[in-house]
């Protein structure tokens, strides 16, 4: 399995850079068409995961940045694809950990979410050539890379608002000590 | 509202109830009222005589022994004719209340009856302090199943140690937030009690004490109280806080777990928003012929 990296460039704008990366390799990869299962007659399986055939599978690629990294795999008719959040300290792991499970509880309402993430992710999409005839693809990347954006930016909000939680209540409790 | 209230509201009203319908001229009940506080505590409120007028209102906390070997002269010097000589049976203490000659301000008192037996050790402590009496010894109170605070005079200050048990391992993670706030304060707030905090190990000042629980799911915190707050013009706060630091402590973290709830709740509605926009708008299929026959496409 080969799995290449892009090298993110110098400069403010590293976090757009991994994200135009990402979408770019999105985009191409949810070229999805019906394809019935080869092994069992008039089965119709997304193949990515059932791995049966090498013929229909792409190759892997996963893109780093970092700690934080996106495992994307493709195939004929189906796409997944993996998130490992950046965590820089226990609290944070504590947080995705949280969201991660309040997430995958509503996979249903989210339609193209995987109840169970890969090995090593904290989170996997499964997109089929049912949901790309359904919904426009390219809203559907969108919504992939506003995803990753929004959990970063959800997991960074609570822990500063645990954090000045914690400064109120320990100033209220002392103060009275006066 | 940040800090927990110190009295326990249904003893409170219960009276303060009782006390307005004797004044309206009402016929009063029997009352039976099995009521909890934080820690475990039981009280326990009935009529026990035919004369309705008199109330029993008895409480059992877990370390009722521990406590009351302190004497309870300050017990006496709160509730002086109210206290009973012995308690009912399985409780640690009982007042009888008069309710027709009761006022709010018994109501009150009353409320206050676990705070007050809660402060027997701090008081004894204290006070040997004040009379530099020399106390050296540490004393355990487990006023829960897994946990205890210890109470370490030491020269001129007093050194409170909890023991603290977190069912929850990522609540360990969120109290090592909370505690470390705790030991900054110092910096912002003069004459702050120093908190230190150290989890798994009991702290040096435990070394030698048997009886003492440690593991992963254990936390110690120190509060080294001085004289300032020893002394009579800060003693009585400090006796009504420092009883629930480790309610007030699970209070708060579960309070910032509901609002992390809360924060995520809405993020997902909106990235659900965000999904919706991927799928096209249904289109209208009906269509109609030159003469004005409709038929609907499915």
């Amino acid at each position: 399995m080969a799995s290449g990296s892009a090298a993110p460039a110098g400069g403010g704008g590293k976090q757009r850079n991994y994200l135009n990366c990402i979408r770019a390799t999105l985009t191409a990869a949810m070229c999805l068409e019906n394809f019935g299962s080869q092994q069992v007659e008039r089965h119709n399986k997304p193949e990515v995961e059932v791995k049966g055939n090498k013929e229909l599978l792409l190759n892997p690629i996963i893109i780093a940045r970092n700690k934080e990294k996106v495992l994307i795999e493709g195939s004929i008719n189906s796409l997944r694809v993996s998130v490992s959040i950046k965590k820089s300290d226990e609290i944070e792991v504590v947080l995705a950990k949280r969201f991660m499970r309040f997430l995958t509880q509503r996979a249903e309402n989210f339609v193209i979410l995987r109840r169970k993430p890969i090995e090593g992710y904290d989170i996997s999409f499964l997109v089929t050539n049912t949901h790309t005839e359904k919904m426009y693809k390219h809203k559907l990347v969108d919504f992939i890379i506003q995803f990753m954006e929004d959990i970063d930016k959800e997991i960074s909000d609570i822990r500063l608002s645990v954090n000045a939680r914690a400064r109120v209540v320990a100033q209220e409790y002392l103060r009275e000590y006066q | 509202m940040l800090l927990l209230e110190t009295g326990n509201r249904i003893l409170e009203s219960t009276i303060l109830d009782r006390i307005a319908a004797v004044a309206n001229g009402d016929k009063l009940d029997h009352v039976e009222i099995m009521a909890a506080d934080f820690d475990g505590v039981q009280f326990h409120v009935h009529t026990p005589t035919d004369n309705k007028a008199l109330l029993q209102v008895s409480v059992q906390t877990k370390c009722g022994a521990n406590l009351l070997q302190f004497g309870n002269a300050h017990l006496q010097s709160v509730y002086g004719s109210l206290l009973q000589g012995s308690a009912e049976d399985g409780y640690d203490a009982t007042l009888h209340v008069d309710l027709t000659t009761a006022t709010p301000d018994i109501a009150k008192k009353v409320s206050l009856l676990k705070r007050h037996l809660l402060a027997l050790p701090f008081i004894h402590v204290f006070d040997a302090i004040d009379k530099k009496a020399g106390l050296s010894e540490i004393i355990t109170i487990p006023y829960r199943d897994q946990e205890a605070f210890y109470i370490k005079p030491e020269g001129d200050r007093v050194i409170v140690i909890f023991d603290i048990f977190f069912k929850d391992q990522d609540d360990i993670v969120f109290s090592k937030v909370f505690l470390q706030e705790f030991q900054d304060a110092r910096r912002t707030i003069q004459n702050a009690p120093a908190v230190t905090f150290s989890q798994k190990e009991p702290p040096l000042e435990l070394r030698g004490l048997k009886n003492t629980h440690s593991g992963e799911s254990h936390g110690f915190v120190s509060f080294v109280l001085f004289q300032a707050h020893i002394g009579a013009k800060s003693r009585e706060k400090v006796l009504d806080l420092i009883q629930t630091f480790r309610d007030y402590l699970h209070y708060h973290i579960k309070c910032s777990k509901a609002y992390m709830h809360t924060m995520m709740r809405n993020r997902v509605d909106s990235l659900l928003q965000i999904l919706n926009r991927a799928k096209p708008e249904p289109v209208d299929q009906t269509k109609r012929t030159m003469s004005g026959k409709t038929f609907k496409r499915q």
